[in-house]
């Protein structure tokens, strides 16, 4: 059995978009999608990560000497890292004087992780606020994300999950009633969910139907990637899904942002994909064409 | 044309357009300013042996024969004498130009007077007056409003039967001739009203207004003012005329909206006045603060911008029920209409405050309209009431100057004496030779502490040891300033002078707090945890290296530096900073414990600072908490801006470790992002800073591009108000230096 406690890599306070009021968010590490434009791509992996950065590298070599499997070789101005020797032991991160080397990922167990979210109780009840769960995607954290949702529920917190909702259904049936609101990432048209994302887009489509019937509260969030899903055809599409999905309360749309190309090589990845970003007012453009398909109310993300 | 133009205009005619260093522009106050001193002269020179309390006396007759009063035709308000409630230049200042100096040199050896300028221009401590602070004044306004003058003055007639000195019958004269010299004056204005009444070419606004002014000035506020009009007059006349007569600084205009509720509601039942009357009323009064000024004149000079013109609003009545009532949302109201900086908002607010209170304040503050300091009533009354007051005199509390609340007429407020604790460190690291002499005090080195304890533990004993040194100093000489300027006709008004037959500056009110305002805690909590880090947990250098490197102002050792960084600060809600904080403190409270200051009370203790972190941070070098040479210093509680990388949830929670119902006053001068954060989050984030009893709050909220923007096209921008410390100021008015130190500002 999965134990209740799982790799998180990080808890943000003060998050002021991911679901009504203040709010914690809780990203779990470790997701089954890949999509190609990922913002966090340190959350794809289930395992502990290195993050290095040689721009922040000071070439002190404090890393070099701590380091037990010998994983970085610094010369006057270079710095080379061996990931593949790495063991994630973080000794290199801890001693590293610049912030050129992080380690991503902390197994965490429910309670420490709500001990942590509690600290924030009296901002989520003046604002009505709570907790979310996102990741990486929590539902490919069931045993922690269910027991974690109900201590939560039990606390008196409100709850939202960010999901892509591609999950087995009865790990939704089991939390289902311990979550106030979903956030459900809508990222391409059925017929590319598999390409751009990796996931089967009739299991999502399933499991928001089951949401939906069973009285769920649902905000689709749908990341704008220009050129890739930001068609007419998008559009159409996200407005007849808001529509016809009763549980759909808003459509939130997100601008496509690089963050994800700097952290892909940081994660020694490369970098796999790069778009523009919007101009000023462009997404809302876009936003504007979708309330004109939608009675649903249609908002916009800032960065 | 905004509504109240010609009102402001005239003001803006009237006033300087700087505020400190320079007068109003009326040549007939200016003449007999000049007249009042010349006959002060004449007189002490005829009398040489006059003491101050003689002269006081005879200030009270000269000034009220000879000052000019000054109206405002737009306005009904009759108050200005020409001074600001004391802040400019006035006849008052006779005293302390007569015998401040004499006093001093006759009774303080030398050898301490040098030590007390030297502390002073060594930035170790700032008192705001000869060892005692002599300008933050609350005068009686509730024992005004309700006896009136009066009332007071048969007060001490009485009293006056049972004198048992020459010294106390003078007291108590004096202080009768001080009170009907405050009558002459408001005889004076009645005079001046009637006289306007016969222009001609009044307007018909013009000729209510003169007419307002004529009626009420015939009696008040020697007889207690009846209407809600006399009443928020009485705000302004007494500060002006009591600033005179008394040579004070008064700053505070009063609580109007739970002060003078039930007058407004009884002229609404009498018909009297109408709803838009008032707030036309409360409009003009603010419009008058805030056209004090020239609000776009560049902020260069200290004082610059600086009105201490507060406006206490909120709060609650006197059985602790919140007050938040049709006035305060005119005051509010009025203030974002006519796009006011002043007066200062300062705002009462409670955890059981209404909802639209908080949404307010969010709404102005959430525009980049930054006018309000939020003062935790869950706090402050709790405070007042374990230092003695009854929680009926607590509720009432008034705000003035800058931060801070007191009781009018039970508590005289006196908080303008700093200490820098930042600077006590520096002197302990840097050991500069002579300073030690200069200062009077040995200052422990450093360099060779064995542990992380003992390195705490001299710091804290120096800061301990050091104060002590100083207040000995305070509360020794501070007793001389009663021959220097007593306020006889002040100090009627608060409790305990009239029975004691005493002047408040001897000693005669019941309640004597005295308060020390503590600069720089969060540089020195870091600076102490960043030494354990460095040299007793890494073990990287050893305390004397270390500090090398910080007296070399981290030249070449960045990565030092940043290591340094990376321990514990004040703000990051770990338990070494909190513990440590909370040790630090204890150690001051210790400290005072078993002082009396130079009128028998208690010293106190606020956190806050003014414009100090700017200007004694350019003269101070590094520290071991990373800070650099010349760097500005922490803002009051504020974590340090180049430290903190916390959200806003983690700076407030770290922040509750402390009791501030301890404290006089203590500040967080917080930057939200307006990107970020709405109006509604703002609110619950207000409302959070009360729920956690945390103190003090004056926010700032705007975009980093709106301020870059305003930089390159202040015309753009000009309705944009920032908090830059005490007080507020139109951003694109700011200079260079303060604009970049508000854009660096850590923002949540």
């Amino acid at each position: 059995m999965e134990k209740s406690e799982t790799l998180v890599f990080d808890i943000e306070k003060f998050s002021v978009q991911d679901g009504p009021g203040i709010r914690s968010v809780v990203f779990l590490k470790g997701c089954p999608l890949h999509c190609l434009w990922c913002h966090n791509p340190e959350s794809q992996s289930f395992q502990k990560e290195i993050m290095f950065s040689e721009r922040l590298c000071i070439y002190c070599g404090g890393c070099q000497s701590v380091c037990p499997e010998h994983c970085h070789s610094i010369t006057e101005n270079n710095h080379l890292f061996h990931r593949k020797n790495c063991i994630f032991c973080g000794k290199c991160t801890e001693k590293c004087y610049s912030a050129a080397l992080g380690i991503c990922g902390k197994e965490m167990s429910v309670d420490e992780v709500l001990t942590e979210v509690m600290k924030d109780k009296l901002f989520y009840d003046n604002s009505g606020g709570g907790v979310t769960l996102s990741g990486g995607e929590p539902l490919a954290h069931p045993v922690f994300t269910e027991d974690f949702l109900k201590k939560a529920k039990d606390s008196g917190l409100h709850t939202a999950v960010e999901t892509s909702g591609f999950a087995a259904v009865h790990s939704i049936e089991k939390i289902f009633p311990f979550v106030d609101l979903w956030l459900w990432d809508i990222k391409a048209l059925p017929s590319q969910y598999k390409d751009l994302t990796g996931a089967d887009w009739n299991i999502v489509a399933e499991n928001l139907h089951f949401i939906s019937e069973h009285g769920g509260s649902i905000i689709l969030r749908c990341p704008m990637i220009p050129g890739i899903n930001d068609s007419e055809e998008n559009l159409n599409f996200i407005a007849a899904l808001a529509t016809s999905t009763s549980g759909v309360k808003q459509v939130d749309l997100e601008p496509y942002h690089p963050l994800g190309t700097e952290k892909r090589c940081k994660l020694g990845k490369g970098n796999q994909f790069a778009a523009e970003m919007y101009g000023k007012g462009e997404l809302e453009i876009k936003a504007e064409q979708l309330r004109n398909l939608t009675d649903i109310p249609v908002s916009v993300f800032t960065i | 044309m905004n509504k109240y133009q010609n009102l402001r205009d005239e003001v803006r005619a009237y006033c300087p357009d700087a505020v400190v260093f320079e007068r109003c522009k009326e040549k007939e106050q200016l003449d007999a300013f000049a007249r009042i001193k010349e006959k002060m002269d004449d007189y002490y020179r005829k009398y040489p042996d006059s003491n101050a309390m003689e002269m006081r006396r005879k200030y009270y007759q000269i000034a009220s024969d000879e000052i000019i009063p000054k109206l405002f035709l737009n306005s009904p308000f009759y108050f200005s004498l020409g001074i600001n409630g004391g802040w400019l230049e006035h006849p008052g200042t006779w005293f302390h130009e007569n015998f401040q100096s004499e006093v001093l040199a006759k009774n303080v050896p030398q050898e301490d007077l040098n030590h007390f300028m030297n502390r002073r221009n060594e930035h170790f401590m700032l008192c705001c007056g000869a060892y005692v602070d002599s300008i933050h004044h609350l005068l009686p306004l509730t024992k005004m409003l309700k006896k009136g003058i009066s009332g007071i003055y048969a007060e001490v007639q009485e009293e006056l039967q049972n004198v048992m000195s020459e010294e106390e019958r003078l007291f108590l004269e004096t202080a009768a001739d001080g009170l009907l010299a405050v009558q002459k004056i408001q005889l004076k204005f009645h005079k001046k009203a009637l006289e306007k009444l016969q222009d001609p070419t009044l307007t018909a606004d013009q000729k209510k207004f003169m007419q307002m002014a004529a009626d009420a000035s015939k009696r008040v506020p020697w007889e207690a003012p009846r209407t809600f009009f006399e009443g928020l007059n009485l705000f302004f006349f007494a500060r002006e005329c009591f600033g005179l007569l008394d040579s004070l600084k008064v700053y505070s205009l009063g609580n109007p909206d739970s002060m003078l509720y039930d007058f407004y509601q009884a002229d609404l039942a009498a018909g009297r006045i109408t709803k838009d009357e008032a707030y036309d009323l409360l409009c003009r009064f603010m419009v008058i603060s805030d056209a004090h000024y020239d609000g776009m004149r560049t902020v260069s000079l200290y004082g610059d911008h600086e009105l201490e013109q507060p406006v206490t609003i909120g709060g609650c009545d006197k059985d602790g029920i919140p007050v938040f009532n049709e006035l305060t949302r005119m005051i509010i109201e009025g203030h974002r209409e006519n796009d006011l900086v002043f007066p200062k908002l300062h705002c009462r607010i409670g955890k059981n405050s209404p909802k639209e209170y908080f949404d307010e304040l969010a709404k102005d503050v959430g525009n980049s309209r930054c006018v309000h300091t939020l003062f935790n009533d869950d706090v402050i009354i709790p405070g007042l009431i374990s230092r003695g007051r009854t929680p009926e005199e607590a509720r009432r509390y008034c705000c003035c100057g800058c931060w801070d609340g007191f009781v009018d007429g039970v508590e005289n407020a006196d908080v303008a004496n700093y200490y820098s604790l930042a600077r006590v460190l520096e002197a302990m690291i840097y050991q500069d030779p002579g300073l030690n002499e200069k200062i009077g005090y040995v200052f422990e080195p450093l360099d060779d502490a064995a542990s992380p304890v003992e390195f705490r533990d001299r710091v804290c004993r120096a800061i301990r040891e050091c104060l002590r040194c100083m207040l000995k100093d305070l509360t020794e000489y501070g007793k001389l300033y009663s021959q220097i300027s007593p306020h006889p006709a002040y100090s009627v008004g608060l409790d305990g002078c009239i029975k004691n037959r005493k002047d408040d500056t001897a000693g005669g009110a019941d309640v004597n707090t005295r308060v020390i305002t503590l600069a720089f805690l969060p540089n020195v909590i870091d600076s102490i945890l960043a030494v354990k880090r460095i040299c007793f947990d890494l073990k990287l250098c050893s305390v004397k290296d270390f500090l090398d490197v910080v007296r070399n102002n981290w030249e070449g050792r960045e990565e030092l530096r940043q290591e340094a960084m990376r321990a514990s600060y004040w703000g990051d809600d770990k338990t070494e900073s909190k513990e440590l904080g909370k040790y630090i403190l204890d150690v001051l409270f210790d400290s005072v414990k078993d002082l009396k200051n130079e009128r028998g009370g208690t010293y106190e203790f606020s956190i806050w600072i003014y414009r100090e972190f700017r200007y004694w941070g350019e003269q101070m070098r590094a520290l071991p908490d990373g800070r650099r040479n010349g760097d500005p210093l922490a803002q009051a509680l504020n974590p340090s801006d180049f430290r903190n990388h916390e959200e806003i949830t983690t700076t407030m929670n770290a922040l509750t470790c402390l009791d501030y119902s301890k404290l006089i006053s203590s500040n967080l001068n917080l930057t939200f992002s307006k990107e970020k954060i709405t109006p509604p989050i703002l609110s619950a984030l207000f409302k959070t800073f009360i729920d956690k009893e945390l103190h003090l709050l004056q926010p700032n909220c705007f975009s980093k591009a709106e301020l870059e923007d305003a930089m390159i096209h202040p015309e753009d921008h000009k309705n944009l108000i920032v908090k830059v410390c005490g007080f507020s100021a139109r951003f694109v008015a700011l200079e260079p230096q303060w604009q970049k130190i508000i854009l660096n500002r850590y923002q949540y």
